[in-house]
């Protein structure tokens, strides 16, 4: 299935934990002693966020359990993560509903991926556009974090596995992060692009310190020039400036922390395992290799955590409203064609498939070790879709999983059931807070909470 | 199950209340406002002609004052910032740098928005995944460029002893004058000159720190938009125009996809393009060079959506004529019909409705059933005179865009008509509403016509399909990737129809009527209006419009006159206060 003439990089460098790593990873020699195992300072473990989304919705009968509290039994939509081992990494919530201005998946994904409400830009065919109206949940932990001194090298990672196939319906169909309307973070979804982008660089080059000075000075004159025009430019284009400088100056400041380390010789956690490049697995016959490409954006991205490259991530695992085929399931048709035309066996095979990826990835972060325990102790993430159930754009009864201890913060293995509708809002409270944002409250305008999930948070 | 309403009553309260909507169809109005603007700023030019879709009108009003006009006055759209597209930013740097400066780094286009990425371009800001991929193209075309000796040599234009050599202050202001498109004020090159004497010590050399410097003018904001701004009207007091310079860049961008060529730049030096003539005279040059073609088909490209057969999905095993290799082929033959009618004809942009003539290759012959053509190139090909198909509508392309993964869709056809034609708003089906149709069931052999035929009967849904799906089913001669067929389910398909009032028998009078309608120049000119200004007519440029319309009538139709025109308007040439 892997494309083979993808040109191949060699390893960087040896594979086992407590190995030379000379590719400017920062903080990971002050944050481990010698084997890797715990942390040289003694301070608690990074926090982590995360979304892993995908579109379209459940069947509600397969993804809910008739039990509530921690003796449930899963239907055959979180049969997958039950089988991966992860039954006690997580929790359920049902009966949350998005509390804003409803449209069809419009709303859904800009109220559970924001907290707010969707902003429309206009009418276009048969539906709206929109964009959010607030910053998505990453860009507003990355801020936080960032806010508190806990800078990563790549500050967040947008990643993405099965291609876009959505409508231009704004960027709520196409993108999962956001900075602000119209103003999106793309998922990268070409798993040879994540690699080169988080491990590419020559680290034996005896010039890599000095280069990458020279391109943090490049940056630094733009950010300059950007200074300089916004002066000059009305409110909105400044506004777009601000986000220009930002972009820039988050590079400039990667580029920094890799310089101070480049060429110098670390000790990493011992997930912190180099990879290879995997290649952009190929279409086969207009076949998309939908599980291969899960599988190597769920290694680097798990990677990428444990080297703390990043402590915020995105998975556009699949896009909201996507027309994805999946095949592999015997579809013929795109996921939303398949919910429009209720073929509601084919859409729950899917589901069950799609959780199957995500039981790969949540596993995969698991499988990594860190301290005494793994990746996902620390993590606090959010799996989730924009409907309930596609065939009617239901957006109440929200999917809403919560993956990860949160550093202790979170319980999990448990099914909690809002009998009472309450918003969304709830749940993304419960989440900030696993994150490790002591947050008195979430949301904005009819999105907005004072209290989140009692049960859920320890 | 098709067309039916789920869960709230109020649902057909909304549904009722389509209906009513669709009683007249009206033309897409021009926005009467913007839509009030949430914390954290609105998008441009947002909210406007939202009333299709019960419940999320924006709210009217909350417009900036003086953005009301009166009928009959002009008001200028407020200047932004156009971020370059992909193929304008690769085109830009090739002629910046010389052929052999490819970027093959994937740059992100804008989302499209209001149905042209300019829109998107002219909203969106540059995010961290941007900033990346504009400094990996800078230093993939640089650093080769920079370690060739005949090269640098060529773009410098000297041999800098010293990353203080006057040799590189004089090359940071040319080259700069080019790439920003337009003289560097002394403190910008300053800068840029004492970034070159920063860089000596990181770098290995002279000439590094140059191409490092240059990678700083194609990572600025000044390259990566297109800073329009506009300056107070000496001639005018109270008015903003943009400068010779934007003008310069406006006319370049739009008429040829990249940056001004020297003599684009030296036009506006000399400010030749601040007026009316001068503009027509740029403009003029730029259209009659062969670079025009590629950027305005991508307006036509844009405008018909046809870039969506990229995504088209198709079961193959209905439709074995759908290779993996069609999408282009049919792609190319829309996109180079176009060019015939627009450029090498001349003609009227209305023949494209239908045309006898297309442009097929190997595979499209076999589609269409044509003599065989050996190669894999398109060739210019008569239609059989007698046959259903002619015209860009019945094009593989236009029939697999709009239809579904396994059959046909006059919806879809349908609904294309009326709103990338006639520009005439068909609302939403409400919310709730499943909107496909169902298949048949088993053993039960029915005709698209009669699977529809529930739109009809079924009285929410019949006042807006009524709109839609008469129009399409005149293509039902034509199957989900266009191959032509006389029979469906075994039973002979009826084409014929109503436009209006005004029956067809099929699709060749329906496009006759298509092509007859008053309103069609009209509709083309506000879509290229959009394209052409990035952002989406305000009231104050509905004079502008009309006038627009009326020229584009006169002219026969011409679309290189129409952009003239378009770009010698007071809308293309005048700037509002910045917002």
């Amino acid at each position: 299935m892997r494309n083979t003439t993808m040109k191949r990089r060699t390893i960087l460098h040896g594979a086992i934990h407590g190995a030379a790593i000379g590719v400017g990873l920062p903080s990971l020699e002050a944050m481990f002693n010698a084997n890797g195992t715990a942390h040289a300072d003694g301070t608690g473990l990074p926090n982590r966020f995360g979304i892993w989304f995908f579109g379209n919705g459940i069947r509600r009968q397969h993804w809910i359990p008739t039990e509530t509290g921690t003796a449930w039994t899963p239907g055959e939509e979180l049969q997958p993560l039950v089988d991966a081992g992860l039954k006690n990494d997580f929790s359920i919530i049902s009966g949350l509903e998005i509390k804003t201005k409803r449209h069809p998946h419009h709303s859904g994904m800009v109220g559970i991926t924001t907290g707010g409400p969707m902003q429309v830009i206009g009418p276009v065919r048969d539906t709206i556009q929109s964009t959010v109206a607030y910053p998505t949940l990453d860009v507003f932990v990355r801020k936080a974090y960032e806010a508190k001194g806990w800078k990563t090298p790549f500050g967040s990672l947008e990643v993405g596995v099965c291609r876009f196939t959505g409508t231009d319906e704004g960027t709520t169909f196409e993108h999962l992060s956001l900075n602000g309307p119209n103003n999106p973070n793309p998922s990268e979804r070409n798993p040879s692009k994540v690699f080169q982008r988080l491990f590419g660089m020559a680290p034996n080059d005896p010039r890599l310190g000095n280069r990458l000075k020279a391109r943090a000075s490049v940056l630094d004159a733009v950010a300059g020039q950007i200074r300089a025009l916004q002066a000059t430019v009305g409110a909105t284009d400044r506004g777009r400036l601000d986000g220009h400088m930002e972009s820039v100056r988050a590079l400039e400041t990667r580029l920094v922390a890799q310089a101070a380390t480049a060429g110098k010789t670390g000790v990493a956690g011992p997930g912190c395992v180099l990879p290879k490049d995997p290649g952009n697995p190929a279409n086969i016959m207009g076949r998309e290799p939908i599980a291969e490409k899960n599988k190597a954006i769920s290694d680097l991205t798990a990677i990428a955590l444990a080297c703390d490259l990043t402590r915020v991530f995105t998975v556009n695992f699949e896009t909201c409203g996507s027309s994805v085929n999946f095949w592999m399931i015997g579809a013929t048709e795109g996921m939303h064609t398949m919910n429009h035309n209720r073929k509601n066996d084919l859409v729950h095979s899917a589901v069950v498939f799609t959780m199957e990826q995500c039981a790969y990835f949540l596993k995969r972060l698991k499988d990594t070790p860190e301290a005494a325990g793994n990746l996902l102790d620390s993590a606090s993430i959010l799996v989730t879709s924009e409907h309930s159930e596609g065939d009617v754009h239901s957006q109440d009864d929200f999917p809403i999983l919560i993956a990860g201890k949160g550093g202790g913060r979170l319980k999990t293995g448990i099914h909690h059931r809002s009998r009472t509708k309450e918003n969304v809002s709830h749940a993304l409270l419960t989440l900030l807070r696993g994150a490790g944002l002591p947050l008195a409250e979430y949301g904005y305008e009819l999105g907005k909470v004072a209290v989140g999930v009692p049960p859920l948070e320890a | 199950m098709a067309c039916t309403y789920h869960r709230r009553p109020r649902v057909a309260a909304l549904a009722l209340a389509v209906w009513l909507g669709c009683v007249g169809v009206v033309d897409d109005p021009s926005p009467a406002g913007g839509a009030a603007a949430p914390a954290g700023g609105a998008p441009r030019g947002a909210g406007g002609a939202s009333g299709n879709v019960p419940g999320t009108a924006g709210a009217p009003g909350a417009t900036t004052p003086g953005m009301m006009p009166g009928p009959g006055v002009f008001v200028a759209a407020a200047p932004a910032m156009q971020r370059l597209s992909e193929v304008q930013f690769k085109n830009a740097v090739r002629d910046l740098l010389g052929t052999g400066a490819d970027v093959t780094t994937d740059l992100l286009d804008a989302t499209t928005l209001k149905g042209f990425r300019s829109i998107g371009a002219a909203e969106f800001s540059v995010a961290r995944k941007d900033a990346e991929n504009y400094e990996a193209a800078a230093y993939e075309v640089l650093l080769p460029l920079f370690a060739d000796e005949a090269q640098r040599m060529a773009l410098v234009g000297c041999a800098p002893s010293s990353v203080a050599d006057p040799c590189v202050r004089a090359f940071i202001d040319r080259f700069g004058r080019r790439a920003w498109r337009r003289p560097l004020a002394k403190e910008e090159g300053d800068q840029l000159f004492a970034l070159a004497a920063k860089l000596g010590p990181l770098v290995e050399d002279t000439w590094t720190s140059v191409a490092y410097t240059v990678a700083a003018m194609l990572q600025s904001p000044h390259f990566v938009f297109r800073v329009d701004r506009g300056e107070p009207d000496p001639t005018q007091p109270g008015r903003r125009r943009y400068t010779a310079f934007e003008m310069a860049s406006r006319l370049s961008f739009l008429l040829w996809g990249t940056t001004p060529d020297s003599a684009g730049l030296d036009a506006a030096t000399r400010g030749d393009v601040l007026t009316v003539d001068g503009v027509r005279a740029e403009a003029t040059r730029l259209l009659a060079s062969r670079r025009a073609r590629a950027a305005i088909v991508t307006f036509f490209s844009e405008h018909t959506r046809l870039d969506l057969i990229d995504e088209v999905q198709k079961d193959t095993r209905i439709f074995p004529a759908w290779t993996l290799t069609m999408p282009q082929s049919a792609k190319r033959e829309v996109s180079r019909l176009f060019e015939d009618i627009v450029f090498d004809q001349q003609a009227d942009i209305r023949e494209i409705l239908d045309t006898r003539a297309t442009y097929a290759n190997n595979e499209l012959a076999r589609l269409y059933g044509l003599p065989v053509i050996m190669s894999a190139t398109h060739q210019k090909v008569m239609l059989d005179e007698m046959g259903p198909r002619g015209g860009m509508m019945t094009t593989a392309a236009m029939m697999a865009i709009n239809a579904g993964i396994t059959g046909t869709s006059p919806t879809k056809r349908g609904k294309f008509i009326r709103t990338h034609l006639l520009c005439q708003e068909v609302p939403a089906p409400p919310p709730g509403a499943n909107t496909i149709l169902a298949e048949p069931k088993p053993g039960v052999r029915q005709t698209m016509r009669q699977r529809v035929d529930e739109h009809r009967t079924n009285v929410e849904c019949a006042g807006c399909h009524a709109l839609m799906d008469p129009l399409g089913l005149a293509f039902e001669n034509f199957d989900g990737v266009g191959v032509q067929r006389t029979t469906e389910a075994g039973m002979p398909i009826d084409a014929s129809g109503e436009l209006d009032g005004t029956k067809f028998a099929g699709p060749r009078e329906l496009l006759a009527l298509i092509k007859a309608r008053p309103g069609l120049g009209a509709c083309f000119v506000r879509q290229a209006f959009r394209f052409g200004t990035a952002h989406q007519e305000t009231p104050g440029e509905q004079l502008v419009l009309d006038a627009l319309a009326k020229k584009f009538t006169a002219s026969g139709h011409k679309l290189t006159q129409l952009m003239l025109d378009l770009v010698t308007s007071d809308a293309f040439r005048f700037a509002g206060e910045p917002n």
